[in-house]
């Protein structure tokens, strides 16, 4: 476990590094600059230069590489070049309301996907079948923008169940202490707080989890039916198990290998920011965060928030390969 | 201070299908609560320090936190006595003595005088400053613009200020009057140092509490505001991303004022009777610029029919849904000294193929139009507008290539003296002045950075100057209305139009009126019914 877990961080460093310089690279290819940018049409040649100056952009690439990296291994990501905060400070402030919603989004998505997977397998051929898979053709190719706004006009503006957007009822002071809306009102300790945060979720949640919703249930129905026609299912129905046990001990079993793997490419993506999602329920998410600095050209924010999803990302899978053990004793013997 | 519309939502097109969703609906369901003002917002402010930042999300909030020496008439950008009571001007235009208002207080305690006021001056332009704002980050601001004339200040007792200028500068009080020339607590930026920008502290209507970045902004009313206590107690604006969900908010109730309406939504605004869509002519001009030292653009005919070529109505109609006014000056109608009697080209296909022809210009003529890739505060269609015009002067026998490039490379292009095409242009005015669009645009000392289609006149260059140096205002309307004159029918630009400023706001709001600037001022006079 000790060579595993060694192995995982240096892997963890390469990844880092490659990150860093592609972003880097990156950043410096795309046309246009923040002191162009923040300046517009009256940038002088002298306010250019001087901005330029104050923002270190006037030192060659290689030498602000360098800074950035010395910084960056002492835990210094820089400042964002558009509003002078700390750049790394920005996305830690941002990930909680990305890691929230990827949560709720996840739990609704294997809380319902896994069982309806499971169902329609069962039901192999049926029109409990047919009811199941249909619907998650659509979940699968449904644009989340349009479901959002849908889903926005309903709730919001026809019945009038939820609120627009936002992560609290506008003008509310609660503490922050851990960022998660609906974990900070749990401890501020007013029942009244929690409601609403849980109020403005579901709806993000529940957009977000249309896609993975939709992969689970199809993904979970697939395993299923390809690891019931597998021989040690065959033996064990033949050395007459009761077929409840059957499914839970030989088929889902088996077929949750494929799914977890799914669930933690999920959890990866939805984690880097649900864009969209945050954009239409204006949440102060990691993706509406990187979107702002890439159009705005403020690397230092990019990078942080690159290598940040980079650390996110392989400590995800990382948990992916724990949970293959923990399902497959083979894996764990390895 | 244009805002690089880069930032309308990726999500425009969905738009289209909340305004066509007539849902009826209007259960408010977290409605704001009673006496907090809520202002709809698209982007993310940048912070709060007025000479250090440059972008209207960050201006509109400023403007209810910070007052300037002097302010703009309401509705106008006729300056007059702001956090002044009363100020002259020397014969010569050199010398202007503004005398402070008596007890006005900084929103952390601190007295307005003459002392500390000119300790906020000199953490702009003293490098000795211990809080010198140049050390604090990067400055985006109008320091330069406003101060770059200046010789010296002094407080020349407990409640007068003096500013001595090297030369004279007419523009100088509206420049004072901008929100960017705000004026800060010295004790709070000497408290904050770095963090100043996020710590804001003023004089104004409304108290800084806590910016939750791209979430957002909280202030309570200031009690002891100067010119009355505000209406409201508090006041939010909320960042709203996305155009449909913050129309959503509008018709919830979530929002009162639209900050940045969109102009694809105005449909469903309109036919919501509950809403009311404000407008007023933009202190802002889009139209494409002829490089004058170029042929065939050297010859005035040429130039003329190029203008004659364009339908600007049709152009308004069809792609800015009538919400831009044709151009028919150089200077939007929104400034002091716009002359209305000016006739602007009129839509003549036929005057402009004579033109073009007594020119010596041969059908077939190739010419390349340059446009920058994306919306701007000025033309918000962006290059869609170098397409129009394509079409339009195809119909006169001009062949156009249009090519669309990002606007930091845009800039670097039309800059160049190398470069020989037409491009877009455009301006957003600073200070509301006048010589802010024309001499910025027209006077050939400011080739080729905003003169960009490298215009020379020395007839127009010769009325700048004596503008600027003339402290009378009706010498100055009559000598930048006879500029208008010169440069109208020099038609260094196809002049095309001149956006209106638009926003939705929500029926409860009473006593709230726009501003050329597009800023905040005056909140304090506004109610919630």
């Amino acid at each position: 476990m000790g060579d595993y877990l060694a192995g995982r961080v240096g892997q963890l460093l390469i990844v880092l590094f490659g990150v860093s310089v592609v972003v880097f690279v990156a950043m410096h290819l795309l046309p246009g600059d923040v002191a162009t940018l923040l300046l517009g049409d009256r940038a002088t040649a002298a306010s250019l230069v001087r901005l330029r100056h104050q923002l270190g952009l006037d030192q060659p690439v290689i030498v602000q590489y360098w800074r950035f990296l010395r910084g960056a291994l002492a835990g210094d990501f820089g400042t964002s070049l558009r509003d002078n905060r700390p750049a790394l400070g920005e996305v830690l402030a941002a990930f909680p309301v990305t890691l929230q919603l990827t949560l709720a989004a996840l739990l609704i998505a294997v809380a319902i996907g896994v069982p309806l997977g499971m169902l329609a397998a069962l039901s192999e051929g049926t029109w409990v079948d047919t009811a199941i898979t249909t619907p998650t053709l659509f979940g699968v190719s449904m644009p989340v923008f349009w479901l959002g706004l849908m889903a926005l006009l309903l709730f919001s503006e026809k019945l009038g169940w939820l609120p627009v957007g936002g992560v609290m009822p506008i003008g509310t002071t609660m503490p922050r202490i851990t960022g998660l809306s609906v974990v900070d009102a749990v401890l501020s300790g007013r029942p009244a707080l929690v409601g609403e945060a849980l109020s403005y979720l579901v709806l993000p949640a529940a957009t977000l989890a249309t896609i993975p919703l939709a992969l689970i249930t199809r993904i979970t129905r697939g395993e299923m039916l390809a690891s019931m026609h597998l021989e040690h299912v065959r033996t064990a129905r033949a050395k007459g198990l009761p077929e409840g046990r059957v499914i839970r001990a030989h088929v889902l079993r088996n077929a949750l290998i494929p799914i977890v793997t799914v669930i933690g490419l999920q959890l990866g993506l939805l984690l880097s920011g649900a864009v969209l999602t945050e954009t239409i329920f204006s949440l102060p998410g990691l993706g509406r965060l990187m979107v702002d600095a890439i159009l705005a050209r403020d690397y230092p924010v990019v990078q942080a928030g690159a290598l940040f999803v980079a650390v996110v990302f392989v400590g995800v899978n990382f948990a992916v390969d724990l949970g293959y053990a923990a399902l497959d004793p083979r894996i764990r013997r390895r | 201070m244009d805002r690089n519309l880069t930032r309308r939502s990726v999500l425009l097109g969905s738009g289209l299908a909340v305004s066509g969703i007539g849902l009826a609906g209007r259960e408010a369901k977290a409605a704001a609560p009673q006496g907090t003002l809520v202002i709809g917002i698209a982007a993310d402010p940048t912070g709060f320090d007025p000479e250090a930042v440059l972008n209207n999300t960050s201006g509109f909030i400023m403007a209810t936190i910070f007052d300037s020496l002097m302010k703009y008439k309401p509705g106008t950008t006729d300056p007059m006595p702001g956090l002044a009571q009363s100020y002259s001007v020397s014969p010569d235009g050199l010398t202007y003595t503004f005398t402070l208002r008596p007890d006005v207080g900084f929103h952390d305690g601190t007295k307005l005088n003459a002392k500390t006021y000119i300790a906020g001056i000199d953490r702009l332009l003293n490098k000795a400053n211990p809080s010198y704002i140049y050390n604090t980050g990067p400055v985006e601001g109008y320091i330069d613009f406003t101060y770059g004339s200046l010789a010296s200040y002094t407080a020349k007792d407990d409640m007068t200020v003096v500013f001595v200028l090297k030369a004279p500068n007419a523009p100088f009080l509206t420049s004072l009057a901008m929100v960017w020339n705000g004026v800060v607590s010295p004790a709070a930026a000497a408290k904050y140092g770095k963090d100043f920008r996020q710590h804001p502290v003023g004089t104004g209507p409304f108290i800084f509490r806590e910016w939750r970045p791209r979430d957002s902004i909280l202030l309570d009313a200031n009690p002891a505001y100067w010119n009355g206590k505000p209406k409201v107690e508090k006041l939010v604006f909320q960042e709203y991303p996305d155009p449909s969900a913050g129309l959503l908010a509008l018709k919830n109730g979530d929002m009162h004022i639209w900050a940045d309406t969109n102009s694809e939504l105005l449909p469903a605004i309109r036919a919501d009777h509950e809403l009311t869509l404000l407008t007023q002519p933009g202190l802002a001009v889009s139209g494409v610029g002829l490089p004058c030292d170029t042929p065939p653009f050297t010859d005035v005919r040429v130039r003329q029919a190029f203008n004659y070529a364009v339908d600007k109505v049709a152009i308004d109609r069809a792609l800015y849904q009538g919400l831009a006014a044709p151009m028919t000056s150089p200077l939007p109608a929104s400034e002091w000294s716009f002359d209305p009697t000016l006739p602007g080209y009129a839509y003549d296909p036929d005057k402009a193929k004579s033109l073009l022809s007594a020119a010596g210009v041969k059908p077939g003529l190739a010419v390349e139009l340059l446009a920058y890739d994306s919306g701007r505060g000025y033309n918000p269609v962006g290059p869609d507008l170098a397409v129009a015009v394509q079409g339009y002067l195809q119909k006169i026998g001009v062949n156009v290539t249009v090519r669309k490039i990002e606007f930091g490379a845009y800039l670097t292009t039309i800059r160049s003296a190398k470069y020989q095409g037409m491009f877009l242009v455009g301006w957003t005015g600073d200070n509301g002045d006048p010589d802010n669009f024309l001499n910025a645009l027209f006077g050939s000392p400011n080739i080729p950075i905003t003169d960009t289609v490298r215009y020379r006149n020395p007839a127009v260059d010769a009325i700048f100057i004596k503008a600027l140096q003339s402290n009378d205002h009706q010498t100055r309307v009559k000598l930048y209305q006879q500029a208008q004159r010169i440069i109208l029918d020099d038609a260094p630009w196809i002049f095309i139009n001149s956006v209106l400023q638009v926003r939705a706001v929500s029926d409860q709001v009473k006593g709230y009126q726009l501003n050329p600037t597009q800023m905040f001022f005056d909140m304090e006079k506004v109610s919630l019914g």
